[in-house]
């Protein structure tokens, strides 16, 4: 029989290999089976593999056993291997971690690549893929091939059901009283009644509707575990698989460390024929949704679940393992290359980040920001940059066949490329834009976190040489686009990684940059963009010496009247709502202003906003969940030596019995007297009058002084008006001429 | 720190906070001016800017004194023992200095008995190592949140020929950022 559909989910099962399910053409959902014997390598001495070879021969699983060369990416030539046939991947999983433990110096290839990606680089086939496949009369699939790639511009997707449970509250808040479950054909509030009705409702639902996407909130850390509980206490069946002979697979907590932050991820609750995805859980829903999601796990083939969960440098290491299989390069499974040796000198040379060329502080007129698009995956790209090519010459490739790295990239970034181009094609308003946006959004993010993955100690295609190669050609894409502007008579403002601010007299409309764009690009070799003329932009000063300049310190507006903001409170994760949302409203009164002369009563407009916050936090207007401050653990509590408020506020939620794991987010108010803050999911009420008000004033005060220092207010005098209004402020009025 | 030069070839452990960092840069740029030096690092501590600073002072050609250090840096205690193996096949003759050596062997993701044995293996190295020159190997105490690690600072201390640990109130004094300028 010929099947067409797209494939959804695929997981391991004891009998036959993997289990498929598939949205049908004809809007049937279908599960079929298929066998896939798998395959993975040893190298080492030859003792050890004599040692091994006996050890394996004809244990159950093993199809065969063979000697090979293949090529390891990190060596010249190729290596010896033992090269082991397994029948199923679950028994090639039990067979690994038992030689691993035995046989602890061998060096494993290919042995713990994930399933999902085995099969893409076997037969093409990624989730959401439209396939066509031959299944036998035991619904055992003979053969798939794809119909699609993932490079789809505008690819071909199955009508997904989507079906919604969220509780009414955030639980860790507050006491649950019912649930909000919808789909595209109803939406209904369920009482959590003590009879557990609305487990049979849900129940009821998910038969009928029988969704392939099942988005929650907390879904992970509260909704499935009180509903597997609540189902068991009450004795009534509830089936959130799809997959009826499997239980809710549970994936243990972690905390991770990831560009600079510690991650705590709560234990994640997977299904079976369908999908389960925590809003909560995911940590770039509010980047990218639904759509990125979906396109995240098109291009990178891990499970949806997966994707909607897992930070972009995971999906960048798988797709670099299937590059790798596609080639016939062995995948490491332990990363054992080291870097060459340098001299002392040769390391200050090379160990450098991006260029950063200080701003001139204070307010800029008619000032244009000029971006190259995806800078590092484009130096990766043009240079060849990968661990097992040669180093390019700063930008000059030492060889023209893409190694693994750029061979990985260069498709995604073409496909970002076309979606930006795509989305330029639409109206502003337009309901493809949206989603377009959404899933250039994800590609982008894999894009960013490809460069870091070069240098990441645990990356299978790392190497800090190649890392270093790739930010020594950014500096010197950067620093000819200096040249260029300034041959040009523009005067560089600041120059930021991969962007650069631009000013010259007389030079206030696209038009005026295209020429200098051009030569950039004709001299870098690079794409770079104009993303915007600003009306003004204004360059703050560090806050402990007005004299040092910050980079990546600035808000400003553009003449399209969208307001840029960099460095400020407002876009500090742990600023409190109320404080951000000041801020913000300050900057977009200024924002008002399309001349200089025009600024000075827009400065009135946004102090007199400010007055009237600080006037609000006074009288006790602000609501006090505006108030929190969203701090964060990095490490284990006893491991702290002096305690910040958060630590201070995590202490207390461990003092009640709430378990406290590294890189969690601590939620907290300042209060009077001790303890001077009040952990805010404790649970329990605050009482208003208990607010440490100075502190909010101290911290409001910091976040309007950095809207009003371009205009000579200091934080110190602006901070002392707001306490006390003895002061009288005064702006610098030569500004404005 | 009770090493003075020149070293004699043997195995000196210096166990402190932050691996000693400072105190290490300075044992290389010492070294640095007299002859080739071997830098291991297995902990991200080579800033050789420091060194670059310390050594100025004392010569009029910096560059050729920093040439005279030849570094390696290791991110993972697999990639340590990979680094280990290959200096001991081409054994240095100059001092060899190993910079937190301990750093990489705390990552949770490895099991602790694979931690020790990739640690076993290092010392072996290091012990290959030291019958032709001398080893200096930094470490930091083991952190709290690592408590189940500790077998491996032992493991370390058993290993070496001179073992000096910083005093606990020099341990405890505050580490302050180095002045850009004097």
């Amino acid at each position: 029989m010929t099947f067409r559909g797209w494939l959804l989910d695929l997981y391991l099962n004891q009998e036959e290999g993997l289990t498929l399910w598939f949205i049908g053409e004809d809007d049937r959902r279908v599960c079929f089976k298929q066998a896939f014997p798998v395959t993975f390598y040893v190298a080492g001495p030859n003792e050890q593999l004599r040692a091994l070879w006996k050890r394996v021969s004809g244990r159950m699983g093993v199809l065969g056993l063979s000697r090979k060369q293949k090529q390891d990416v990190f060596v010249a030539d190729p290596v010896d291997v033992m090269q082991i046939d397994m029948v199923s991947p679950v028994s090639q999983v039990r067979l690994f971690r038992d030689i691993e433990a035995e046989f602890p110096d061998l060096t494993y290839y290919d042995a713990d690549v994930t399933i999902g990606t085995r099969y893409m680089a076997r037969h093409g086939v990624f989730p959401l893929a439209l396939c066509e496949l031959e299944v036998d009369e035991n619904q055992l699939i003979q053969s798939i091939r794809p119909l699609n790639t993932r490079w789809d511009l505008i690819p071909d997707l199955p009508p997904l059901r989507i079906f919604e449970l969220k509780p009414d509250c955030d639980p860790n808040r507050g006491k649950v009283h019912s649930l909000l479950m919808r789909t595209d054909r109803f939406a209904q509030h369920i009482p959590l009644d003590p009879a557990g009705e609305y487990l049979r409702l849900i129940n009821e639902a998910l038969a009928t509707y029988d969704p392939d996407i099942f988005v929650t909130d907390w879904g992970d850390s509260w909704l499935i575990p009180f509903l597997n509980a609540q189902s068991a206490e009450k004795g009534i069946p509830l089936q959130l698989n799809r997959d009826g002979t499997r239980p809710v697979r549970w994936q243990k907590e972690t905390t991770y460390f990831s560009y600079g932050h510690i991650i705590y991820r709560p234990e994640e609750a997977h299904l079976f024929g369908r999908c389960h995805v925590d809003r909560k859980s995911s940590m770039m829903w509010s980047d990218y949704s639904l759509a990125g999601t979906l396109e995240m796990a098109r291009v990178t083939t891990l499970p949806i679940e997966k994707a909607a969960r897992v930070s972009p440098g995971q999906g960048i290491s798988a797709m670099q393992v299937i590059t790798a299989l596609e080639k016939d390069v062995l995948v490491p499974y332990q990363k054992r290359q080291v870097e060459e040796f340098k001299s002392g000198m040769q390391l200050i040379q090379s160990d450098r980040g991006g260029m950063v060329y200080q701003p001139k502080v204070g307010l800029h007129m008619d000032v244009a920001q000029v971006d190259f698009v995806s800078m590092y995956p484009a130096v990766i790209i043009k240079g060849n940059i990968s661990p097992e090519v040669p180093l390019p010459d700063i930008l000059e490739p030492a060889m023209e066949e893409l190694g693994v790295v750029p061979l990985t990239l260069k498709p995604l970034y073409e496909k970002r490329v076309s979606i930006k181009k795509k989305i330029r094609q639409y109206p502003p308003d337009h309901p493809m834009v949206a989603t377009l946006k959404e899933r250039a959004n994800a590609l982008k993010w894999l894009l960013v976190v490809c460069f870091g993955f070069l240098g990441y100690k645990n990356a299978r295609y790392g190497r800090i040489e190649a890392h270093e190669a790739v930010t020594k050609g950014g500096r010197e894409v950067l620093l000819r686009a200096k040249e260029v502007a300034e041959s040009e008579g523009f005067e560089v403002l600041h120059m930021y990684v991969d962007a650069l601010w631009i000013k010259k007299k007389g030079c206030s409309k696209p038009e005026h940059f295209t020429e200098v764009i051009s030569k950039i690009n004709l001299h870098t070799g690079l794409t770079i963009n104009l993303d915007g003329i600003y009306r003004w932009v204004a360059f703050l000063p560090s806050k402990t010496d007005a004299r040092i300049p910050i980079a990546n310190r600035y808000f400003g507006v553009f003449q399209s009247g969208e307001i840029k903001v960099r460095g400020l409170e407002a876009r500090r994760r742990d600023t409190p709502v109320w404080i951000a949302a000041v801020q913000k409203q300050m900057i977009a009164l200024l924002g008002q202003a399309r001349t200089k002369a025009e600024l000075s009563d827009c400065i009135h407009e946004a102090f007199c906003f400010y007055y009237t916050a600080l006037q609000k936090l006074e009288d006790n207007q602000v609501p006090l969940e505006q108030l929190v401050i969203n701090g964060k653990v990095s490490y284990a509590l006893e491991a702290y030596k002096a305690s910040t408020a958060s630590v201070r506020a995590a202490r207390q939620m461990e003092a009640a019995g709430m378990p406290i794991k590294p890189g969690m987010r601590i939620r907290f108010v300042y209060r009077k007297g001790e303890p001077d803050v009040f952990a805010w999911d404790l649970g329990k009420p605050i009482d208003p009058q208990e607010v440490n008000k100075p502190k909010y004033i101290e911290l409001l005060a910091k976040a309007g002084s950095a809207v009003l220092a371009p205009f000579g207010i200091s934080e110190a005098l602006f901070r002392e008006w707001s306490e006390n209004r003895s002061i009288q402020l005064k702006l610098n009025q030569a500004l404005f001429e | 720190m009770p090493f003075s030069t020149p070293l004699p070839s043997r195995r000196f452990l210096a166990i402190g906070a932050h691996a000693l960092s400072n105190k290490m840069l300075e044992l290389i740029a010492k070294l640095s001016l007299l002859q080739r030096v071997t830098v291991l690092d297995c902990g991200n501590r080579s800033n050789m800017y420091s060194v670059a600073k310390l050594i100025r002072p004392y010569t009029s050609d910096p560059v050729r004194v920093m040439c005279n250090i030849r570094l390696s840096r290791a991110f993972t205690c697999y990639q340590v023992v990979a680094m280990l193996q290959a200096v001991a096949a081409n054994p240095p003759q100059e001092p060899l200095v190993v910079l937190d050596l301990l750093a990489t062997f705390l990552d949770e993701d490895v099991e602790l008995k694979d931690a020790q044995r990739l640690m076993d293996h290092s010392l072996g190295f290091l012990t290959q190592l030291s019958a032709l020159a001398p080893v200096v190997i930094s470490v930091r105490p083991i952190p709290l949140i690592a408590h189940q690690r500790a077998p491996l600072l032992e493991l370390i201390k058993n290993n070496v020929d001179v073992c000096w640990e910083e005093p606990l109130a020099l341990q405890t004094a505050s580490h302050t950022q180095m002045l850009l300028f004097e």
